[in-house]
């Protein structure tokens, strides 16, 4: 094989292929060392106007018949809690979630923050299904899948 | 009859007074013509072959779209993927033959190039799987460029150089979409101006390569979509005042004027032209960025005009000096 002849051939096939690797890199490598270590607790669906975090515990929202006439056509809303140490999320009771201690602030202790997954397309960007724990560079995909694209976060547990 | 054989023989005839030297000219001549005749027609004919193609492609396309409630899948997989490989095995049986038919074949290879991924994609929607996602381009852009770099080693048919080109660079943004997988840290619109950088380098070095194997149409090509690949995704980089990247407009004219030194050392009009275009777009964007408030835009006007003007008469005066005998 004649090089000289073939180097251009050959970086133009090299570049994309070291584009491919660095996107791999730069996604998957920083997370290799960095990981979540708090647990949290979420909820599929829109939960404004029907569970709100008080005092660091969750508790259902009591309105008048009127206003829960509003809500109650709205999509049922799921509660769930993400275990960072199994890397899953099991849906729980509201009984069972009012017991749990929560922090409400968007980053952790350890520099951490959950965000949902973006869905891209030629002309649009919109939320996904996909949650990821970040941390400057860092990013984490958690082996969580949201039904039905709406995510709301309730708080670290403590 | 040998080159030397003819020439001998013209000289004999020549020297005895036999073929006047107008004669022989006009014999040249019309030899010629000829030949253009015959080349126009056949021009003709490819023209008229792939305008068929579309055709056909067109007629296809609203065949399914019309009747799509009425397929069952058999039917859909059958109409869609079922007329790409009916179409690509009648090119190849077309290919066999010489000139006006092969050309036939070229254009039913074309019809079954656009209608494959048409055939994947409904083939795996019936299948079950979610067409949108960056795995199932992947794999239907891996399989089309596999389909055609084989055709091409087993044909030898420049269509399917470009088709496992385009096919490639699509894999290429499938592929790197699928390894960010939707990841938020991600700002999407940089990261596909950034890729599509990259693959307009990736273009510029094919079509350097191409130019060196004597495929000048073909890397001339190349060279045009790998311009634009570059300079306008490095225009959008640069982004606009108050949220400009300095890096990018600081860079760009460098780039530019490589592209017009390139030009030079490889004799080759489509940088110069590409690179003074790209030039005229810089300079409108930075006048209107940072000119036109300050001075007014009728002043900006002024200052963009006269470096227009400048942009030409350099683009003018490297063509005259450096590239006025080469072809393109």
């Amino acid at each position: 094989m004649d090089y000289r002849k073939n180097a251009p051939l050959i970086a133009a096939i090299a570049i994309p292929i070291l584009m491919i690797i660095f996107v791999a890199v730069a996604i998957y490598v920083p997370g290799l060392f960095k990981h979540p270590t708090y647990s949290f607790l979420y909820a599929e669906g829109y939960t404004s106007g029907i569970y709100e975090v008080k005092n660091g515990t969750i508790a259902k929202v009591e309105y008048d018949e009127r206003t829960q006439n509003y809500y109650k056509n709205r999509e049922e809303v799921k509660l769930y809690l993400y275990d960072v140490a199994k890397d899953q999320a099991r849906e729980i009771s509201l009984e069972d979630a009012a017991k749990l201690s929560l922090d409400t602030s968007r980053i952790a202790l350890d520099g951490f923050t959950i965000a949902q997954g973006r869905r891209t397309s030629l002309f649009d960007s919109n939320d996904g299904r996909n949650l990821f724990a970040i941390n400057g560079s860092v990013s984490k995909e958690l082996n969580v899948g949201i039904r039905n694209y709406s995510f709301t976060f309730l708080g670290w547990i403590k | 009859m040998e080159k030397n054989e003819l020439l001998k023989a013209i000289k004999y005839i020549a020297s005895q007074n036999l073929v006047s030297k107008d004669e022989l000219i006009s014999a040249y001549d019309e030899g010629i013509a000829g030949r253009k005749s015959e080349k126009t027609s056949f021009d003709i004919s490819k023209i008229l072959y792939f305008i068929g193609g579309g055709i056909i492609i067109l007629g296809i396309v609203i065949l399914i779209f019309t009747n799509w409630d009425k397929m069952n899948d058999f039917g859909k997989i059958l109409a869609s993927l079922g007329s790409a490989i009916a179409a690509y095995v009648l090119g190849a049986i077309l290919s066999r033959y010489e000139k006006i038919i092969y050309a036939a074949g070229q254009a039913f290879f074309f019809i079954s190039a656009i209608l494959m991924p048409i055939g994947f994609y409904v083939t795996l929607d019936i299948a079950g799987l979610d067409v949108d996602a960056a795995g199932v381009n992947a794999f239907v852009s891996a399989s089309l460029v596999l389909i055609y770099a084989i055709s091409y080693f087993v044909y030898k048919t420049y269509l399917f150089n470009i088709l496992a080109i385009a096919f490639s660079s699509w894999f290429y943004f499938s592929l790197t979409s699928l390894i960010a997988g939707n990841n938020p840290i991600l700002d999407a619109e940089k990261f596909f101006e950034y890729r599509t950088l990259v693959l307009g380098f990736s273009f510029l070095f094919l079509g350097y390569y191409y130019s060196k194997i004597d495929k000048k149409v073909f890397s001339n090509m190349l060279y045009a979509f790998g311009m634009c690949g570059v300079f306008i995704t490095a225009l959008i980089l640069g982004g606009y005042k108050p949220d400009q990247n300095m890096f990018w407009e600081i860079i760009y004219p460098g780039l530019v004027f490589a592209a017009i030194f390139i030009s030079v050392y490889l004799k080759n009009k489509i940088f110069l032209f590409g690179g003074s275009i790209f030039l005229i777009a810089y300079i409108i964007k930075i006048t209107s960025e940072y000119f036109s408030h300050g001075f007014g835009w009728a002043f900006s006007l002024v200052i963009a005009g006269l470096a227009l003007m400048g942009v030409g008469y350099l683009t003018y005066y490297l063509h005259q000096k450096y590239l006025g005998s080469s072809e393109l």
